[in-house]
């Protein structure tokens, strides 16, 4: 099966599948509205909490909505039939983990320059929230992918799949929510940004080849 | 050297009767190790001058770090085997490691906690090593927790064999990531062991103390892969010859 | 050809198939029966690579399977227990999907008329009946071009007439020189076999 026919199918498949499209979406929107609501709305507040919140949202949103990525296809045996008649598995995988922040990232991504200004954030640090947003919802997706992939075979493993993404992504939250803050201070943030960029090349080039490998297991 | 005397231990039969003759001498030799070192650390070491007795925990709160995080390493190191060599003794003892290390990374921490108290007040404070204990904490959780979470055996060590390879992979990120975070809000703990000049009368129950913990925990592992070889290779004629010598 | 030699596969250390050898050369038709739970379903599976004997080894073209120039997954096509459809997206779109580009229309038009499903073709594979998604999957395997067809209980919830056709289809596949391995539970459904290995615990010769 040609790349591009995955391509083609995944994007004809979550057109029709839309409300688990929305579910990321709607889960990063009630996250950022709940912080104010919760801790208050003074200006200096939000612009503290804006990092944090953004990271931890889209952390939580694509931990929810991650199962989308293989169970489905799981169930239905379309993943046995890729497996077979594909030359590079891994390949396959990583189309499918691009296809899946493509549709499942990115509108959250498009809509958070909205919420950042929702707390206060202007000007140029708008454009660093969207960046560090990109390259950490790269990497958060593809470790998801992996804790996906290897909970595969077990009934409800939305524990086990935070448990595994959390620990393992706490560098990114950390170096995310610094990058945010510092923008907003006016303060020089390439370090940080370096680290996500560092961090985005390593899980996305070899993220797709332990998830293939955990997949073969799980199905095995 | 003859490596084929090695190699051999790689084979069950040979590798559960090896640490079965060892198990014992290893856990002896390591309480008498943690013994010695503790009537030195406890009694005969002087008190230090800043923090008073307080300080005696790290005798206790060294070892279950260090072996922690050694721990960790060996298990990665023992799921690497595993996967590329298929090999049942390497994912034994891959799967005894997890809840013994996970079980010193938790006593890392308690004593972590009570010397924190003398010394900063408060019980936990976001010091980045305690951090990164918590971290490694969960990610033996995350281990064990997959491994009972799959029925099948075989698949359950190799996706928890996968996970540990990627866990020891990320986890001198994490804890770098967790070090320049906590230089960001203080700098000043400065822990005991921090220091390059601590006195030799309480650095030699320290050495103590860290080869009888480590030579205990082999000792613990010892026995615990043994078992797990046992579950795994039940369909082979030295299993039956065994559990035949055991009954008669 | 395929050749197996003592294939053997324990779960858990429960047995589920062992001591399976045999030849498969082109034209041949080979069938796996036994009754449920006999472990059909895992040695397919093991034949299409998917899940790994604990020993014994599966060779095409006399190289293992699994080293790295063998071209055994090229030739294979594989109907599952499960059909390997989506829900979401019609007949027509799951086969294209599948298929790619490259597959005969013609020949699709012949399938999907002499299947009854050619007034269906634009309704929701969730819609359809179970037996109309089971043929859909058949021509799925029928349209890959493949040489080997591995079919598990390729006859699930199909009628009479569509089982007729399938007879004819087969064996037409089996005259150009194509191989099909396929297993079932009830030896109503059977089409004549050259090779046959009951999973209930014998081997024989057809």
């Amino acid at each position: 099966m040609l790349l591009r026919d995955i391509i083609r199918r995944d994007v004809k498949i979550s057109i029709r599948r839309s409300t688990d499209v929305l579910t990321g979406l709607i889960f990063f929107l009630l996250i950022a509205l709940i912080f104010p609501l919760a801790a208050g709305t003074e200006k200096d507040l939000l612009l503290k909490m804006v990092g944090p919140v953004m990271l931890i949202s889209a952390l939580l949103a694509s931990m929810m909505s991650i199962q989308n990525i293989f169970k489905p296809d799981y169930i239905n045996g379309s993943l046995e039939q890729m497996m077979i008649t594909t030359n590079s598995f891994s390949a396959l995988i990583a189309v499918k983990i691009m296809m899946f922040w493509i549709i499942f990232s990115m509108p959250l991504i498009l809509i958070a320059s909205f919420i950042a200004s929702a707390y206060y954030v202007t000007g140029f640090s708008i454009f660093t929230v969207i960046l560090t947003l990109v390259l950490s919802t790269l990497s958060l997706v593809n470790l998801s992918a992996f804790a996906a992939s290897l909970t595969l075979a077990i009934r409800n493993p939305g524990a086990l799949i935070s448990l595994i993404v959390i620990p393992l992504s706490l560098p990114i939250i950390i170096f995310g929510s610094k990058a945010i803050e510092y923008s907003i201070l006016s303060m020089d943030n390439s370090g940080p940004l370096y680290f996500l960029t560092g961090m985005m090349f390593f899980t996305c080039s070899l993220g797709p080849l332990v998830t293939a490998s955990a997949i073969k297991i799980s199905i095995d | 050297m003859n490596l084929k005397s090695i190699y051999k231990y790689g084979s069950p039969p040979h590798y559960f009767k090896l640490s079965l003759q060892l198990e014992y001498w290893l856990l002896g030799s390591g309480v008498i190790l943690i013994l010695i070192g503790m009537v030195g650390g406890l009694f005969i070491a002087p008190p230090d001058y800043q923090m008073g007795d307080a300080f005696r925990i790290i005798y206790f709160h060294v070892p279950s770090a260090y072996l922690s995080m050694s721990g960790y390493a060996c298990m990665a190191v023992a799921s690497v085997i595993g996967l590329v060599w298929r090999s049942n003794v390497a994912f034994s003892i891959a799967k005894t490691i997890a809840p013994v290390g996970a079980a010193f990374t938790f006593l890392a921490l308690v004593t972590g906690m009570l010397w924190g108290k003398p010394m900063w007040g408060t019980a936990w404070v976001w010091d980045a090593r305690l951090t990164s204990e918590l971290i490694l904490l969960l990610i033996y959780l995350a281990y064990i927790l997959l491994h009972q979470s799959i029925e099948d055996r075989s698949k359950a060590d190799r996706s928890s064999s996968l996970l540990a390879l990627v866990g020891v992979i990320n986890l001198p990120i994490i804890h770098y990531s967790v070090v320049w975070w906590n230089t960001l809000h203080q700098g000043s703990t400065i822990s005991k062991f921090d220091s390059p000049s601590i006195a030799s009368e309480m650095l030699w129950p320290l050495i103590f103390m860290i080869f009888g913990y480590t030579i205990f925990f082999v000792g613990v592992i010892c026995r615990g892969s043994a078992g797990e070889v046992l579950i795994r290779e039940k369909r082979s004629k030295w299993v039956r010859a065994f559990i035949e010598g055991i009954k008669s | 050809m395929l050749q197996t030699e003592s294939l053997e596969l324990f779960r858990n250390d429960v047995p589920i198939y062992s001591n399976i050898s045999f030849n498969l050369i082109q034209g041949q038709h080979l069938v796996l029966s036994g009754s449920n739970g006999s472990g059909k379903t895992s040695l397919i599976r093991t034949l299409c690579c998917l899940t790994n004997p604990s020993s014994g080894c599966i060779k095409w073209n006399k190289s293992n399977v699994d080293s790295i120039d063998n071209d055994y997954l090229d030739r294979i096509a594989y109907l599952g227990h499960k059909n390997g459809l989506i829900d979401e997206l019609t007949l027509m779109e799951n086969i294209e999907v599948t298929l790619g580009k490259n597959f005969d229309r013609s020949e699709l038009t012949n399938l999907l008329e002499n299947f009854n499903l050619f007034a269906h073709k634009d309704i929701l594979y969730s819609n359809l009946s179970n037996g109309q998604k089971r043929k859909t999957a058949l021509i799925r395997v029928i349209l890959s071009s493949k040489q080997l067809w591995i079919m598990d209980e390729p006859f699930t919830n199909l009628d009479v007439d569509s089982i007729a056709f399938i007879d004819i289809i087969i064996n037409s596949h089996l005259n150009k020189g194509g191989m099909l391995i396929s297993a079932s539970h009830s030896p109503e459904n059977r089409i004549d076999c050259d090779l046959e290995i009951n999973l209930d615990g014998m081997i024989h010769v057809a």
